[in-house]
């Protein structure tokens, strides 16, 4: 296994390439379904597509950003208990953030 | 100015050695576009740290009702939403470009001084436009 470090890097620079093509799709479709009723909203993100398409972004940028964020505490926090607790924090964060999105795009999904 | 700032920070001395040397702070840094963006870098990090917790009540509103659906609707397509909006396409836009920058510094490309300074003022041009692009984009397959 790589040491944590590199692995820190090469999972943030991943993360990142998968998010190029992503972004450019999430903030214009998210743009076009701006206004939209809620069904029209459900709709469009029941499509299978847009469902995939959308887990995929939400899993890799919860990922990407716990990962940006430790970088920031790690440079800026030197008490070692506050630094400990924030990675902590941001890292739980970051999970619920990510679960409560993959469960709703999946509820989503199964309700329309 | 820079110099008054160096003035008030504690200066290394032999006492001091066996200490490690820290980064220079923000304040005594010389301006330099490739600063900035640096800088910005971590600031839309950050920012969009924030987005992410709309975009997570946006799914999970359609996934649980329909007024908490349409109170964040309305919210994002108010007067303020638009332009916070707005500053969060930019911020993703910023982001996405200067992440591509460290892409190519990672792989040793665009890294001579000049040609690094020319990229960095270019992701800025970019995140503008394509900003603007992504928008126009957005209302013209809406219709």
């Amino acid at each position: 296994m790589a040491h944590p470090a590199t692995r820190h890097f090469s999972h943030q620079r991943f993360t990142a390439m998968i998010q190029v093509p992503l972004v450019i799709w999430f903030i214009v479709s998210i743009l076009q379904n701006l206004g939209a009723t809620r069904a029209e909203f459900m709709a469009w993100l029941g499509e299978p597509l847009t469902a995939i398409l959308m887990s995929l972004f939400v899993l890799s940028i919860f990922y990407h950003m716990s990962l940006g964020m430790a970088e920031v505490i790690e440079d800026y926090i030197h008490t070692k208990s506050t630094r400990k607790a924030l990675l902590r924090l941001n890292s739980i964060v970051a999970l619920i953030l990510g679960t409560i999105s993959f469960f709703s795009i999946i509820s989503i999904t199964l309700i329309v | 100015m820079a110099e008054e700032t160096l003035q008030t920070r504690p200066t290394f001395t032999p006492s001091h050695s066996t200490e490690r040397p820290l980064s220079p702070h923000l304040q005594i840094w010389k301006f330099t576009v490739t600063m900035a963006s640096s800088i910005t870098h971590r600031a839309t990090g950050i920012a969009l740290y924030a987005g992410s917790v709309i975009l997570t009540l946006l799914l999970l509103s359609a996934a649980i009702s329909d007024s908490f659906y349409n109170s964040m609707m309305g919210l994002l397509t108010s007067p303020l939403g638009l332009i916070v909006l707005a500053g969060f396409t930019w911020s993703m836009m910023f982001h996405l470009v200067n992440g591509i920058k460290y892409l190519f510094w990672d792989a040793g490309k665009l890294l001579e001084r000049k040609t690094a300074l020319k990229v960095a003022w270019g992701v800025y041009i970019l995140s503008v436009i394509l900003t603007v692009l992504v928008w126009v984009l957005a209302y013209a397959m809406k219709g």
